[in-house]
């Protein structure tokens, strides 16, 4: 009954729901969209992300031949992935997809036999991990312990980009390696081999962040609105009931003093009370329980919210007049 | 007033009102059944897990059975715990979406959300025990609270002594056609280098701290029946029931299990100084001797102080202030997002074990001032009411806000929010306060019963409930 009676509180304000309609909508609408000299224009809230595998291998693959062992490899494979979050590999794969390495963050693989305690990061790190919390190119790498393959994850604002990014990522490694070898001479036998194990493919992550962002924004805030509309109407009648107490008590000085609870104020002087506005006086009705007692008096129409409905019978009791009628 | 005579026949457990046995079946599955550990088989578009079930039926219930009939809004019960509460749920939801853009940009969001359903289950489980509960219902409650303690200490100290789950095997058995229950972690002989070479009990929950913080969060209630016992037998029941769970508590081998206690009993010594320091020598030695009987070495290991002060656990708590440093400055004030927080990704996230640096890294130092304020307002609220000697209030008041304090105490221990059982047990314990705090007058008469017994011209004393 007092969600009902909230909500009828509420209906029966239609002006100041528009308005707060018309606040959440704003709220809403400004939650994924951005002013931008006087036009919106759309946050870029919406995000892909992609993702390929690199192997690190040797002039003759390993991948067929059951002699060679994984093991080097693999270790070259961790080296590899740590290498690709400096910032001169990112100044490489930057190029490729027309940025440039400051605007992207990459993070590198995590060894999962460590403890936990080893894993987490320091200060000093969590540093660098925080200046990368808001660029929207985003690379992660992934190796195992005993496998010669890196796993590499991009992130960015849209599919294609994410997908370009990931395999600039691995072309970039390829060609840096390639380039490393060249410089230091290395004879082909003994070079690595950085292979591709198929084009990046991704795809869009949170596809209708937006949407569910902006509804729940306008959802919030209507409803912040709504009990702030309900509070607003509790203390406007707490004024007015504390106003004609007041007045009461100034005419009657033996009264004693103020009500205990301003918002079920009640004059009980068997009479109606006259400096109330006429909106007020024509939700006061008689009371049939307490005039039933010989106590005839006049209660507001709202006392039903009263808190002394409880305390029994050692008060005149307020009576929510439509439901005796 | 007529309402006393009324009241006594309609109190928990004895009393018709389907509400308070709703909240009495919640709290039973809180006890018995590893709800973290349990995955329905159903999909109910949240978590499978039972409890989120459990809170939709609640909801249902409330609106089904006329919760709303007994209003909140309009009982003379204090708002503060509730304001403070809607004030920390504001914070959260401010510290979230005045950064969406970021959040969203580390893939975030999505556990925000699922964190924000959890704090929202928090927040129901106290509005329906606020409006479920009369203050009659306090005491048949708090024995209540008291048995399901007992009973989950008994089974902790089986676990405990033989490897046994009782909780997750009956649970397994019990839910088979409708729920999967993993295996416990349950583990008394662990390598040297897991868990510090703890013994593993965790009772009907995924970690010992959170069983030893059911466990220190119902304390106070048989505590302080101890204090008030009017005879010998009463003063033993539950003085059992104490040791039980104090047993139980340090099965666990937490420190939390002693601090904890210890910072009750200074609370309690606080308000009840005398009654305390005459059962204090006795008590102690029932507790030392009770808990080495149950948890045989458990106590030794937790007082080994030179240990405690080299472990792995002391030096990871201090490491806790030094690699926060850079997420909290950078986000002084909302913090980087309630919920934002993956312990899955330990290359970006500590786990810290303080519940006030996880607040302060989600929700800024607003946020930790808010849920500061949200723990200690029920004692705020309880404070008059205990002053008030010999009221049925007051006892009640007295251990119910304990219950509070032993979570404020908690929260500086571990990172209790992580842990569903202890925010639940927390906001259970606070609505209890706010009931007990405002004694029999904080009760409210349904407005239904109230506008049909005026209708029919009745006087309204007579019907009140």
């Amino acid at each position: 009954m007092e969600l009902a009676y909230a909500l009828r509180t509420l209906a029966q304000r239609p002006r100041a729901l528009a308005v707060g309609v018309l606040i959440a909508a704003v709220a809403a609408i400004l939650s994924v969209y951005s002013l931008n000299g006087g036009k919106l224009k759309a946050r870029s809230l919406q995000h892909s992300s992609a993702s390929t595998q690199v192997i690190v291998d040797s002039q003759k693959s390993v991948l067929g031949n059951a002699t060679q062992p994984f093991e080097p490899l693999a270790q070259r494979a961790w080296v590899y992935a740590n290498f690709m979050t400096s910032p001169s590999f990112l100044d490489v794969v930057g190029k490729q997809v027309g940025l440039t390495g400051a605007q992207l963050y990459a993070a590198g693989p995590v060894n999962v036999n460590e403890p936990r305690s080893e894993q987490e990061p320091t200060d000093l790190k969590r540093n660098v991990q925080i200046t990368g919390e808001t660029k929207p190119y985003r690379l992660s790498y992934e190796a195992q312990e005993k496998l010669p393959t890196i796993t590499i994850n991009s992130q960015a604002p849209t599919t294609a980009q994410a997908v370009a990014l990931a395999n600039a990522a691995a072309g970039g490694l390829q060609s840096y390696v390639a380039t490393s070898e060249s410089e230091e001479g290395i004879t082909p036998g003994s070079r690595v081999v950085i292979r591709q194990l198929g084009p990046a493919s991704g795809a869009v992550v949170d596809g209708g962040i937006s949407k569910s962002l902006a509804a729940m924004v306008f959802v919030l805030v209507f409803v912040l609105w709504c009990i702030l509309v309900l509070l607003a109407g509790r203390f406007r009648r707490a004024w007015r009931e504390s106003a004609v107490a007041l007045s009461d008590q100034t005419d009657n000085p033996r009264e004693g003093n103020l009500p205990e609870h301003s918002e079920a104020a009640e004059p009980n002087h068997g009479e109606r009370p006259e400096r109330v506005g006429a909106r007020q006086v024509g939700a006061y009705e008689r009371d049939g329980a307490d005039a039933s007692r010989g106590e005839p008096s006049y209660l507001p129409q709202r006392a039903l919210l009263d808190t002394r409905a409880v305390r029994g019978g050692d008060r005149p009791a307020p009576v929510p007049a439509r439901s005796v009628r | 007033m007529t309402q006393p005579v009324t009241a006594q026949r309609d109190a928990f457990p004895h009393t018709k009102r389907p509400l308070p046995w709703f909240l009495a079946a919640f709290l039973a599955m809180l006890f018995f059944i590893p709800i973290d550990a349990t995955e329905l088989k159903v999909n109910i578009g949240v978590d499978s897990h039972p409890d989120r079930l459990a809170v939709i039926v609640l909801v249902l219930a409330w609106v089904w059975f006329g919760g709303d009939q007994r209003a909140f809004v309009r009982t003379p019960r204090s708002k503060l715990f509730v304001s403070a509460a809607c004030v920390f749920l504001a914070i959260a939801v401010a510290s979230l979406l005045l950064d969406a853009p970021r959040i969203i940009n580390l893939n975030d969001f999505q556990l925000a959300e699922k964190r924000f359903a959890l704090l929202g289950s928090f927040l129901v489980l106290a509005w329906f025990a606020l409006t479920a509960l009369r203050f009659e219902d306090l005491r048949g409650f708090a024995s209540y609270l008291i048995g399901l303690a007992v009973l989950m200490s008994i089974g902790m100290l089986v676990e405990r002594h033989t490897g046994y789950n009782v909780f997750y095997e009956l649970g397994r058995t019990i839910l088979s056609p409708i729920a999967t229950v993993a295996k416990s972690p349950t583990d008394l002989h662990p390598p040297v280098n897991v868990e510090e070479g703890r013994t593993i009990v965790v009772g009907p929950t995924q970690h010992g701290l959170a069983a030893t913080t059911m466990l220190v969060m119902v304390m106070p209630f048989a505590l302080v029946r101890v204090i008030d016992a009017t005879s010998r037998k009463s003063w033993w029941l539950n003085m059992a029931a104490l040791a039980l769970m104090a047993g139980a508590a340090v099965a666990t081998g937490r420190k939390t299990a002693l601090l904890v206690p210890l910072a009750l009993v200074i609370y309690m010594t606080f308000y009840r100084p005398r009654q305390i320091m005459r059962i204090a020598p006795l008590g102690l030695v029932i507790f030392i001797v009770s808990v080495h009987l149950a948890s045989p070495g458990a106590l030794g290991t937790l007082l080994n102080v030179g240990n405690d002060a080299s472990s792995s656990s002391t030096g990871h708590r201090v490491g806790d202030f030094t690699d926060l440093k850079p997420d909290v400055l950078a986000h002084p004030v909302l913090g980087r997002g309630y919920g934002t927080i993956v312990p899955d990704e330990p290359r970006t996230f500590r786990i810290n074990d303080d519940q006030y640096l996880d607040e302060v890294w989600e929700t800024g130092f607003i946020g930790l001032f808010a849920f500061i304020w949200m723990i200690l307002a029920p004692t705020v609220i309880a404070h008059p009411a205990i002053r008030k000697r010999g009221s049925p209030a007051a006892s009640l008041a007295l251990a119910a806000a304990g219950g509070c304090i032993a979570f404020f105490v908690v929260c500086a221990l571990f990172d209790s929010m992580s842990f569903t059982e202890a925010p639940y047990m927390f906001f259970l314990v606070a609505a209890l306060t706010t009931i007990a705090a405002a004694g029999p007058e904080g009760n409210v008469q349904p407005t239904r019963a109230l506008a049909r017994q005026l209708a029919s011209g009745r006087p309204r004393a007579a019907a009140a409930t």
